[in-house]
C-alpha cells in the first residue's frame, strides 16, 4: 500500500508539473518571439523543418498552417510603442509606409487568436485597401469606434493583437529582420 | 537514498518526460484535429473551398480575412496525389504541410507555369514516383514524411467584385489521386 501511494503520488505530481510547465511556457510565449522591430516581433523559424519543439507547438496554437519564411514573414504586435498591452478601450494610430513585400496586410485578432465580432464589415487593412498620402505614407486608426479614413476595427473591453503578413518579403527583411520598417503604434486616447 | 529523495527524483524525471512529450505531441494532435474536421466536411484528396473568413470562422486560428482559401486533406498512403491550381493576381500560393505542421512546400503565382497554374505531385517519402512524374514532367514533386498532410491554396481577394473570378478558379482546381 505504501509503495502504491509512493508511485501514484509521484506519477500525479510528474504529470501536473510536466504538463503545467509546458502550458505555462506556451502560454507566456507567442509567435512574436525571436526578433523584434519596434513593437513588432517575428520568429523566422515558423513553418520550417528547422523549427524547434516549442516553435512547432506555438505555431499549432497561434498560427496553424503558417507559411515558412521563404514565402511569407509574419510580425505580431501585442503592445503599443510605450510597451502597454493593446486594449479595445483605446484608440491607436498606426503610422507607416508600404511594407517591404509583394503584397501585405495587417489584421487584428482577439485574445483567442480569432477575428473579433466588432460589428464592422472588415477585419484588416492591406496593400489593396489602404488609402495613402502622396508620399506613400499612411495612417490607420485602430479603434472600437468607427473612424474617418483608414480604420482597423477592434472590440471594446478586450485585449487584441495585430499580425502583419509580408507575402514575398524584400531581401532586406531577411538580411535585417530587426530593422524591418513596420508601422509605429501610438496610443491616442482611452475610455 | 532516502525515500523523499527518491520520490523527488522520480517526480523530476517524470515531469521532464511529460513536458517534452506534451510539447512534441501538441502540434500533431492539433493538426490531426484540423485535418479530421476539414476532411470530415470536404473529404480526403479533394479540395474544399472555405467561405471568406469572418469572426464566425473558428476552424483554424488566425485566418486571414483577405484570402480565399481552398484546402485539401491529403492521404498519400495509397499512392501519390496530384494538385493543380490556377493562380490570380495580386498573390496566390499553393502550399503543402506535413502532419507535424511543417510547411514542406510553397510556390506562388510569380513562379507558376506559363499556363498560370501551379502543379504539384505529393507522395510518401520513399515512394516510387517515376510513373507519376511521367504524367506531368513539369510538376513539382513533394514528399511527406507520413501518409497524411494538407494542401492549402491562398488567393488574395481584392474586392467583392472578384468573387466570381475566384470561384471559377477554385472550381477548376484539382486535388485528386494521381491517375483518377
Amino acid at each position: 500500500m505504501k509503495k502504491l501511494l509512493f508511485w501514484a503520488s509521484a506519477a500525479v505530481a510528474a504529470l501536473v508539473l510536466g504538463a503545467g510547465s509546458a502550458a505555462l511556457i506556451l502560454k507566456s510565449n507567442t509567435l512574436a518571439g525571436g526578433v523584434r522591430s519596434g513593437s513588432w516581433g517575428t520568429n523566422l523559424a515558423i513553418g520550417s523543418k528547422e523549427a524547434g519543439l516549442y516553435t512547432r507547438a506555438m505555431v499549432s496554437l497561434y498560427g496553424l498552417l503558417a507559411l515558412s519564411k521563404e514565402e511569407t514573414v509574419y510580425y505580431t504586435a501585442g503592445t503599443d510603442d510605450s510597451g502597454a498591452p493593446l486594449s479595445g478601450d483605446c484608440t491607436y494610430r498606426l503610422e507607416g509606409k508600404d511594407l517591404d513585400a509583394r503584397w501585405w496586410s495587417i489584421t487584428a485578432y482577439g485574445p483567442d487568436s480569432f477575428l473579433m465580432d466588432t460589428g464592422a464589415d472588415h477585419y484588416s487593412v492591406s496593400q489593396t485597401s489602404i488609402a495613402k498620402e502622396n508620399d506613400g505614407s499612411f495612417a490607420v486608426r485602430v479603434s472600437a469606434k468607427p473612424q474617418e479614413g483608414n480604420w482597423l476595427p477592434v472590440k471594446a473591453g478586450q485585449r487584441f493583437d495585430m499580425t502583419a503578413r509580408f507575402y514575398n518579403p524584400g531581401p532586406a527583411i531577411y538580411e535585417s529582420p530587426e530593422a524591418a520598417p513596420l508601422p509605429a503604434i501610438v496610443k491616442e486616447t482611452c475610455e | 537514498m532516502k525515500p523523499w529523495m527518491k520520490w523527488t527524483l522520480t517526480v523530476l524525471v517524470g515531469a521532464v518526460l511529460v513536458h517534452v512529450a506534451a510539447t512534441w505531441a501538441l502540434p500533431r494532435v492539433i493538426m490531426n484535429v484540423a485535418m479530421t474536421r476539414i476532411g470530415g466536411e470536404g473529404g480526403i484528396n479533394r479540395f474544399s473551398h472555405a467561405a471568406r473568413a469572418t469572426h464566425e470562422f473558428k476552424a483554424v486560428v488566425r485566418p486571414s480575412p483577405d484570402l480565399n482559401y481552398s484546402i485539401c486533406v491529403l492521404d498519400v498512403g495509397a499512392g501519390p496525389v496530384r494538385i493543380e491550381a490556377p493562380v490570380s493576381a495580386p498573390y496566390t500560393s499553393v502550399s503543402v504541410f506535413a502532419a507535424n505542421t511543417d510547411n514542406v512546400f510553397a510556390q506562388n503565382d510569380k513562379d507558376a507555369a506559363a499556363d498560370g497554374t501551379v502543379s504539384v505531385i505529393v507522395a510518401r517519402e520513399g515512394a516510387e514516383i517515376a510513373e507519376a512524374r511521367a504524367t506531368d514532367a513539369s510538376a513539382n514533386v513533394v514528399y511527406l514524411p507520413g501518409d497524411k498532410g494538407l494542401a492549402l491554396v491562398r488567393r488574395v481577394i481584392t474586392s467583392d467584385a472578384q468573387n466570381a473570378q475566384l470561384n471559377a478558379l477554385r472550381e477548376s482546381s484539382i486535388c485528386a489521386p494521381l491517375g483518377s
